[in-house]
């Protein structure tokens, strides 16, 4: 039986051998569940499993010549789904391509080449360490709202004895 | 002896010395690549630039795992001069040299996937 792992990961790309070779690669990530998807469309589709984080190929259009490219799935990802993380691999290493891509919300762009697949497992490092300072940052946040709601609470206490004398106005400790 | 065309020293660093990994990718390699090569070749006959550009740019890191280096600047000129529609005189010479070396890196790829069953 499949146990249950921390987040998904969907990596899109119409190469089958790049798909091949990049799961396997990630699939060191014990805590991950891997899907993958030769276009876009397909991973929309998928989009209500909720991926922590897609690895998105700029071109997808060399086996479905209509299926849309890297960048407007990202638009698409964007408004669908906010906080899922994408890193976007392209073989394109034009830098407006690059400014474009980070513009439209993508956490990282990785070039398709023989490091690609160190840097694609770098960016998951980061967008893992960046999940777990935004959870720390939450449950700070509630912590410090627990203890501000008590402290507020204690002054209302305290409040109320006093004036209803239980507490008395005696300054002769002073 | 003429040097080898592939280089597999990456693909071996990649998959850790695994080799059943390795001879997977290899076989993948073989199976897509003539598929790519007949597409280049057949858009090439109807002058359609834009599945020169599109397949030559999907066979591009593909060459480059299989560590075939010679071919990492034709391959681009390819894709490039078909992006920008120029230079389409020197396509049918591009072609060739990339079929030609194709041919000779499969035929090595062949003979590394036969050591590695």
């Amino acid at each position: 039986m499949e146990s249950k792992k921390e987040y998904t990961l969907f990596i899109v790309d119409d190469d089958p051998m790049q798909l091949e070779m990049l799961k396997d690669h990630l699939s060191k990530f014990k805590n991950f569940t891997i899907r993958t998807y030769a276009t876009g469309e397909e991973a929309l589709v998928h989009l209500h499993e909720k991926p922590s984080i897609i690895i998105l190929d700029y071109n997808l259009n060399s086996a479905v010549k209509e299926a849309k490219n890297g960048l407007d799935i990202l638009k698409l990802i964007k408004q669908e789904a906010p906080d899922t993380e994408v890193v976007m691999l392209s073989g394109q290493e034009k830098i407006e391509v690059a400014v474009n891509i980070m513009k439209y919300g993508a956490f990282d762009y990785v070039v398709k080449n023989e490091s690609s697949f160190y840097r694609a497992e770098n960016a998951l490092f980061n967008i893992i360490r960046r999940f777990k300072l935004v959870r720390e940052a939450k449950l700070f946040k509630r912590l410090a709202m627990i203890f501000a709601i008590g402290f507020v609470l204690l002054l209302i206490v305290i409040g109320i004895l006093y004036f209803t004398g239980h507490i008395r106005n005696d300054a002769s400790w002073v | 002896m003429s040097e080898k065309l592939t280089d597999l020293a990456f693909m071996r660093g990649l998959v850790n010395n695994d080799n059943a990994k390795l001879a997977k990718y290899i076989t993948m390699f073989l199976k897509a690549t003539p598929t790519m090569l007949n597409t280049i070749d057949n858009a090439y006959l109807v002058q359609d630039w834009e599945t020169i550009k599109v397949t030559s740019h999907s066979l591009k890191p593909q060459l480059s795992y299989m560590g075939i280096k010679q071919l990492e600047e034709v391959i681009k000129t390819i894709e490039f001069n078909a992006g920008q529609k120029m230079n389409l005189d020197k396509m049918p010479e591009l072609i060739a040299k990339l079929k030609t070396d194709c041919k000779t890196a499969m035929a090595e790829l062949e003979e590394d996937l036969k050591s590695l069953s």
